[in-house]
């Protein structure tokens, strides 16, 4: 039997009773929409296992659900499947969620894959679970954000000249070569998956595909020397391309990885097994496979030590490679820093953020309105400045536009504003829904990531992100979401979504200001609260209350 | 610390804030706390509060804290004030909550103090102290007696258990309060004699041979009694086996998780299991695991010979089974075999604290629960016990097990009666025993679920953020052990408005989560009362 296909509605007619039930529908569709899901039949989004729905059953019941749900009402999500349907208030959410949370000692693989074959969890990967994923450009900009602070940090703020060498061309490393070519970079990438390559190929995030090392270095090098910007795919496993680049004695000027190594099993290929092996392989002989992955990641990060010995800069791009090594008996692995020790921290203590929002209408030009008005309001914010005209040569919509950008603290109170004077003039053809990505200052607690090596200590600390699911609970979000593994897999992080609708109304403009004010003040209490003394600045400068 | 005010003038901007400020201030009077002077409410190291500093804070904080605004509590520390609304809780806690890989971090966390350890109640302000932990207990004696013998109390039965450490020192009270015939056996024998001195056993024989005549005699007459005995119970329970006294009722509470901390092995001495455990850990270790194994034995045998035998929620079995004891789950649960079947009716055990202080506002609580629910077993079974010994100085508490809709008639009853100011103070209530939606733990409260989803964290965390939307005037979140994930919250009846519109759907949704959890898992009577709740 075919699966129907999944597209969010579009216009001004309303399938729900009001708009931030509508939203949240409209959002949940938009996260399975082909051009935007990974494996929209299996109700996957991305990073090859995290889902929105438990299955077809739970994603029929809940669009149903949301299509009778109140303005008083919230629904119950317990990992991807509708458990209760409450009577609450107006300024309480409309859908409370959690995705694959279990007691830590039970936060293991084994334990939660048996629990999700028996049906009764979901991994929801970060966004996926909580609808809030809008393809590649959220990953685009923070990747975008890292590079362009190495470039600040390094190179004077260009990647002209420089070479790149990464790795993973799925939804999050495919943001790797876009973002380097902006910078003026060459990005080498390498991949296993010809497929991938090709979906890469069309929609222009590469530029070449090779498929010898040979050929890889000597292009780059060409292009590095005239200044160039050039992205190269590579065809082949990156354990062994980045050994043989080590032969070579090609040394590129920055190294880093984002094959899926945090998934084991599922996500990442070791040395020496082509695709169809790797299927049989995990399929009837699962330890083994992850044996072989084990090896093949250690092999990995051994060689990304001696890139770094060499003068390349090295860091773990946030999939866990070095804790996987580290396990694999690497002793040395976490001599190479996590990138958002580096080079994103600095930006969290400003309270600033990956803030999104989603045209409910479906009309770009909602996008490019507020585009312009913010371009116009935070001239002198340069890294929005410089983003924004970007993003806009360089992402084209799929499913219903987005836009992701980095805000600060005052930037989205005043972004409140914004929308909502847009929504009662007219100028924006239907209501905005404003999200955010979960790597955020206090809404992810991830010791392998975000809260790597905190100054205080209190890197594995997760009431923050409980404290702020509780917040926006209490704020005013339209929803809410406390989940578990992510990006970083199985027991390494707990981390929570919020959702929140503008639809031009006072009431609306109330609670919008109210998260939007009440979250960036948290995200720069956690970091004042672990010592970081531009967090401590903001608190006096913005008059957040931190009593202790 | 300032003694708790009880009267019914505000310190605060609002009376959740009082209610919370007051509730704090009585944990922390000399009678509920067990070391003062280190914030030390109940066990070892269980504090509300980070430090003193967290406390003044705090203190001041409630005091300022305006009606639409709310107050956050990370691990005991006050560490942000943000604009809400009224609908929204005044205070949010998470406490002890890591990252699951991380959980091996927990004492060092703590001792660079950036956590505080969590248990129930102490962690949501709620603890009244040893009382609690008096209904706890004597909630499962009378249950165990209902399910296993048919009757309201234990009249007649010789129930025999050990150790009075941490949670077990009330035992010989409760089951006193149960009419038991209690044989309590402790190694320590000044824990048993303070037990005595503090009127929690009624007094200690020197042999195990005075012991059971006593207990002959007591059975005949049908007279409850409580008895102390020291020694190792591994040992004497092996000579009981042996004896032609048959205890009716065998549990234990030794201090048996975490393993090697405080348990003593069979053989040793409390002196000699210390020096043994520092200088000798292998050897200790050794003893330990042969004598739990010993100890499941004995237990399991008596179980044979026909009685009633149940953990009490130390683990035992869990650590039998690890030793390869196979038959360590066919040992009940005081949990799942006595409590769960009232969870899946829509039960759940109410407290409430009379803000008052006055002891007159809780007898007419007490009297409009005996009006309001005149078919409910329990109420005039909970409103008979009286306040432990030492209980001075220190608010009026109630307790009973409520059907959702008593629940519902009570708490908007005592709101009506408190705007229409026949009761003096607000009432604060809360629920003495977690629901199955409200924790995550699968060796206590979620052990074998009949779908398997012992270890799903997902309810206490939905439960949480979907009282905070219903109106709840304080919501926590905490965790302990690395194997349980809990949440808690309070309503306070003011006789506002607002509090009605709250009631209107907090009542509701707690239980219909509670209930739902059970549904979900499998079980048929959860989704019958399900159907009922809504």
């Amino acid at each position: 039997m075919e699966k129907p296909t999944f597209y969010s509605p579009k216009g001004n007619q309303l399938t729900c009773r009001n708009w931030e039930a509508e939203a949240l529908y409209r959002l949940l569709l938009n996260n399975l929409d082909p051009r935007v899901a990974e494996t929209p039949e299996d109700y996957i989004v991305y990073g090859s296992s995290g889902k929105a729905v438990r299955n077809e059953a739970s994603l029929n019941d809940i669009l149903k659900q949301l299509q009778h749900l109140e303005q008083d009402e919230t629904l119950i999500l317990q990992s991807g499947k509708a458990v209760a349907k409450l009577k609450t208030f107006y300024e309480a959410p409309r859908v409370i969620m959690t995705a694959a949370l279990t007691t830590p000692e039970n936060a293991t693989i084994d334990n939660f894959s048996k629990l999700e074959h028996n049906d009764l969890t979901m991994y929801g990967q970060a966004t996926a679970a909580s609808w809030a994923y809008i393809g590649v450009q959220g990953i685009l900009q923070a990747t975008f954000e890292t590079m362009a602070e190495i470039a600040r940090l390094n190179f004077n703020h260009t990647l002209a000249g420089r070479i790149v060498l990464s790795s993973g061309l799925g939804g999050m490393g495919s943001a790797q070569p876009i973002s380097i070519s902006m910078l003026d970079g060459v990005s080498i990438i390498v991949e296993v998956n010809e497929s991938k390559i090709q979906k890469r190929l069309i929609n222009n995030f590469c530029d070449i595909c090779v498929t010898s090392v040979f050929e890889a270095i000597q292009l780059a090098k060409k292009a590095a020397a005239d200044r160039k910007p050039l992205a190269i795919a590579i065809l082949g496993n990156a354990t062994d391309v980045y050994e043989e680049f080590l032969n070579q004695n090609f040394i590129p000027d920055i190294v880093t990885d984002q094959t899926a190594a945090h998934d084991l099993l599922n996500g990442y290929i070791p040395s020496g097994l082509t695709l169809p092996q790797a299927d049989y392989l995990r399929m009837k002989k699962p330890k083994r496979y992850i044996e072989l992955a084990q090896a093949s990641i250690k092999k990995q990060v051994s060689n990304m030590l001696k890139f770094q010995k060499n003068g390349s800069i090295v860091f773990d791009y946030g999939n866990n490679i070095r804790g996987q090594a580290f396990n694999a008996g690497l002793k040395k692995a976490f001599k190479i820093p996590g990138f958002v020790e580096s080079y994103i921290r600095p930006l969290y203590e400003d309270g600033r953020g990956p803030c999104r929002w989603i045209a409910l209408s479906g009309h770009p030009t909602d996008i490019y309105k507020i585009d312009e008005c913010l371009l116009q309001l935070f001239k002198d914010d340069t890294r929005i400045q410089r983003w924004i005209s970007y993003a806009q040569e360089q992402i084209y919509f799929h499913g219903l536009p987005a836009r992701t950008c980095w805000l600060n603290y005052e930037e989205r109170a005043q972004f409140a504003e914004i929308v909502h004077k847009m929504l009662v003039s007219g100028e924006l053809s239907g209501p905005v829904a404003i999200t955010r990505d979960h790597s955020e200052g206090s809404s992810i607690a991830a010791p392998f990531r975000e809260t790597e090596n905190m100054r205080d200590g209190s890197d594995a600390i997760a009431d923050w992100p409980i404290l702020l699911a509780m917040l926006n609970a209490s704020s005013g979000a339209s929803l809410v979401s406390l989940q578990h593994g992510g990006g970083v897999g199985i027991g390494n992080s707990i981390h929570s979504g919020m959702t929140v609708v503008a639809d031009g109304t006072m009431q609306s403009l109330r609670k919008v200001k109210r998260v939007l004010t009440n979250e960036p003040a948290f995200n720069i209490i956690r970091h004042a609260d672990a010592g970081y003394e531009k967090a401590k600045i903001k608190i006096s400068e913005h008059q957040i209350q931190k009593p202790l | 610390m300032t003694q708790s005010t009880n009267t019914n003038r505000l310190q605060c901007q609002g009376w959740i804030q009082e209610a919370a400020l007051r509730l704090l201030t009585n944990m922390l009077s000399p009678s509920t706390a067990q070391k003062l002077n280190d914030l030390i409410v109940t066990g070892y190291n269980i504090k509300p509060v980070r430090n003193n500093e967290s406390y003044d804070v705090i203190v001041h904080n409630l005091k300022h804290l305006k009606n639409d605004q709310t107050l956050l509590i990370q691990s005991g520390k006050p560490v942000g004030i943000f604009e809400t609304h009224e609908m929204a809780p005044r205070i949010l806690i998470a406490t002890a909550n890591l990252v699951p890989s991380w959980s091996h971090t927990r004492h060092k966390l703590e001792s660079d103090q950036l956590l505080i350890a969590s248990d129930f109640n102490v962690s949501n302000w709620t603890s009244n102290g040893e009382q609690d932990l008096l209904i706890h207990t004597y909630t499962c004696f009378t249950q165990l007696a209902r399910k296993t013998f048919s009757q309201t109390d234990l009249k007649g039965k010789f129930l025999l258990t050990s150790g009075l450490g941490k949670n077990g020192f009330i035992q010989p009270y409760a089951a006193k309060l149960a009419q038991a015939i209690t044989l309590v056996v402790e190694i320590n024998k000044d824990t048993l004699i303070e037990c005595v001195n503090k009127n929690y056993c009624d007094f200690f024989v020197d042999s195990l041979n005075e012991a059971l005549i006593l207990i002959e005699q007591y059975k005949k007459k049908e007279k409850p009694v409580s008895i102390g005995l020291v020694g190792n119970c591994v040992d004497i329970y092996e000579q009981i086996l042996q004896s032609n006294m048959k205890p009716d009722i065998v549990t234990d509470q030794t201090n048996i998780h975490p393993l090697c901390n405080s348990y003593v092995p069979l053989g040793l001495t409390a002196e000699e299991a210390a020096s043994q455990k520092q200088h000798d850990i292998e050897s200790f270790k050794k003893n330990t695991h042969s004598s739990i194994l010993k100890h499941i034995q004995t237990m399991y045998a008596f179980k044979k010979a026909g009685s009633e035998v149940f953990e009490f929620g130390n683990e035992l079995r869990r650590h039998a089974a690890i030793q390869q004891f196979e038959k360590a789950y066919s040992i009940k649960s005081y949990r799942t075999d006595y409590l769960n079947p009232l969870f899946e009716e829509g039960y759940s055990l109410m407290k409430w604290f009379v803000l008052s202080g006055e002891q007159k506002d809780l007898k007419l609580l007490n009297d409009t629960l005996q009006k309001l629910c005149p078919t409910n077993i329990y109420v005039k079974q909970f409103a008979q016990i009286v306040a432990l010994p030492n209980r001075v100085n220190t608010l009026p508490v109630g307790y009973c097990w409520l059907k959702f809709n008593e629940k519902q008639q009570f708490i908007q009853t005592v709101n009506q009666l408190v705007a229409q100011q026949q009761l003096k103070a607000p009432i604060v209530f809360t629920q003495e025993i977690l629901s199955a939606s409200a924790v995550a733990a699968p060796y206590d409260e979620t052990e074998h679920f009949k779908d398997g989803s012992d270890t799903i964290a997902d309810w206490p965390i939905l439960t949480a953020l979907s009282n905070i939307s219903s109106g709840a005037s304080w919501v926590s979140i905490n965790s302990t052990d690395n194997n349980k994930i809990f949440t808690e919250h309070v309503f306070v009846a003011d006789g506002t408005e607002q509090a009605f519109e709250k009631l209107k759907r907090l009542l509701i949704n707690d239980s219909y989560m509670s209930v739902a959890r059970y549904s979900n898992a499998g079980y048929n009577r959860a989704t019958q009362t399900l159907h009922k709740i809504i």
